[in-house]
């Protein structure tokens, strides 16, 4: 047997059937069906979303917190990333906590986070018997910056990593040699080259932090007003039920994402491809 | 060249770390102590917590639970994503490519989204004739495919496979017994890697298993948000037990790729 361009296809089928069976199939659905409510003039969510500014509100936050947790994740993980790449010997040791920072997020992130900062958290306990109030609420927007940065700086570190080290290799030494220091080298050189890369690694987290569902849900339940807890809240919720709202918003959510994804990606090949 | 004591990539380092490290620090002095309550330290060391988690009937048979279910999604996605990964990275490009795009879907359609439509479509409407566990099953396999799609092509990109498929061809052998012989073997390591990869991440999932099985079967992480606020402690502990498992099933993930480095170079 010789496996031929059409052996491939036949190879992902499974796959791409899976996919649009699990994944396509019920968005496809329910979107349409959110569409259709609307043409046939019936109950549009559209009129909802317009009349109540709680939900424009959520659909506000989910932007302003990603995109603020994003920047933040990028500058601690790029400058991370930097220190690593000129003290090999830390590699180790910082991947491994990074990647376990990481992958600490939801329930057990919430769970340290009210042990730390709650309204009885020792830590918020301790600042204040010092006289130090902390700036945030563990419940409110700030609360969700705070504890989204907890896992998007190391992931930003983890994917920067490989980025900044081959960047520097040899780059900065002859930089050096040429008598420019750290501050202009990185104006100049560095973060111009980098920016690709950061562009990229931005698009990512901040798609991580939009869809974050377990950590806001666990810090402060339905109540949290951010999109991925309304969509969920709309539909599995208690009282207020409204199934074409909470598609609505699922189809804002997707385009926000593919405009954040695809459009970074495409920028970032325009500047691959002017330095190249 | 000169030391200097204060550097800003130093402090970003530093930041992350404790960023890092505070959270599961926490957990883990909440679940070793008696009480941590009046003051900055925690008082009273014990493995009380560990124990009592460990014997409670409930966290046994959500153990159970998942480990099961987040195996099925897994092997599925080791099954039906390692084949379409393997076979298009070995001939076609343009399937690869869209592989490549399809494993950006998951970031676009987050789990809530697709939790929520598998819960009115194939709950609400077809739950009738399908079994929840294989619903559950068959939509977490997707979520778990970028995963899988990024290791496994890591792994063959270092095997450079075109060489190996010419030298193959020119001595008479087919694909297919390049793939039996020589491929699936040098790849074994990743292939488990993969799967262990995919196993835990699925087990800690939360989005889906609160949102679809919720109220019918418990999972792990829906018990450990419930049980945050009633039995704090115990929850912590099977926080710092998850973690512990993860923690083992990724130095076995780090080692059997390594070892897949050194062999196949």
């Amino acid at each position: 047997m010789n496996l031929s361009r059409r052996a491939s296809w036949i190879a992902a089928a499974p796959l791409l059937a899976i996919v649009a069976l699990a994944v396509v199939l019920p968005f496809a659905w329910r979107s349409w069906s959110f569409v259709s409510d609307c043409v046939r003039g019936a109950d549009c969510a559209l009129r909802d979303l317009v009349a109540d500014g709680y939900y424009a509100k959520a659909v506000f936050n989910t932007a302003w917190i990603s995109a603020l947790s994003t920047l933040a994740a990028l500058a601690i993980g790029g400058a991370a990333a930097v220190a690593l790449a000129e003290h090999p010997a830390w590699r180790r040791a910082s991947s491994v906590l990074a990647n376990l920072g990481a992958n600490f997020a939801g329930v057990p992130l919430a769970l340290a986070l009210t042990l730390l900062f709650g309204v009885q958290g020792v830590l918020r306990q301790a600042l204040a018997s010092a006289g130090i109030a902390l700036p945030f609420d563990l419940d409110g927007n700030a609360g969700l910056v705070v504890a989204y940065l907890c896992f998007q700086a190391p992931l930003a570190t983890l994917m920067l990593a490989l980025p900044v080290q081959m960047l520097e290799a040899g780059l900065m030494d002859a930089a050096a040699t040429l008598g420019a220091g750290p501050a202009l080298f990185w104006r100049r050189v560095g973060l111009p080259l980098l920016l690709p890369s950061l562009i990229e690694v931005g698009s990512l987290l901040f798609a991580n932090a939009a869809a974050a569902y377990a950590t806001p849900f666990a810090l402060s339940g339905t109540s949290a007003n951010v999109l991925a807890v309304r969509i969920a809240a709309l539909v599995s919720g208690d009282i207020f039920s409204n199934p074409g709202l909470s598609s609505l918003l699922a189809l804002l959510m997707f385009a926000l994402l593919v405009i954040v994804i695809a459009g970074a990606s495409w920028v970032a090949g325009r500047l691959r491809e002017r330095d190249a | 060249m000169k030391r200097r004591l204060f550097s800003w990539p130093g402090l970003a380092l530093a930041t992350m770390v404790v960023l890092a490290v505070l959270p599961p620090l926490a957990v883990l002095s909440y679940a070793f102590s008696t009480r941590w309550d009046r003051s900055v330290l925690p008082e009273g060391a014990t493995w009380a917590w560990m124990l009592e988690t460990l014997r409670t009937p409930q966290v046994q048979s959500a153990v159970a639970q998942t480990l099961a279910l987040s195996f099925a999604s897994a092997l599925l996605t080791l099954l039906v994503g390692g084949t379409a990964t393997i076979v298009a990275r070995l001939v076609s490009p343009r399937v690869t490519a869209l592989l490549d795009t399809l494993s950006l879907l998951p970031y676009a359609i987050p789990p809530v989204v697709i939790a929520i439509g598998a819960l009115e479509l194939f709950v609400g409407r077809w739950g009738g004739w399908l079994d929840l566990r294989v619903v559950y099953v068959g939509v977490v396999s997707p979520l778990l495919f970028p995963l899988l799609h990024k290791t496994l092509g890591a792994a063959m990109r270092q095997l450079d496979v075109e060489p190996l498929m010419e030298a193959a061809h020119t001595l008479g052998a087919t694909d297919g017994y390049l793939l039996r012989r020589v491929l699936l073997p040098l790849l074994a390591p990743a292939l488990v890697a993969c799967l262990l990869l995919c196993w835990v991440t699925a087990a800690m999932e939360f989005a889906i298993a609160n949102l679809l099985l919720g109220g019918s079967i418990e999972m792990l992480q829906p018990l450990m948000n419930g049980m945050r606020n009633v039995k704090g402690h115990l929850s912590a502990a099977l926080a710092v037990l998850s973690f512990a498992v993860i923690a083992a099933m990724g130095m076995l993930v780090e080692g059997l790729m390594a070892w897949n480095t050194r062999r196949n170079s």
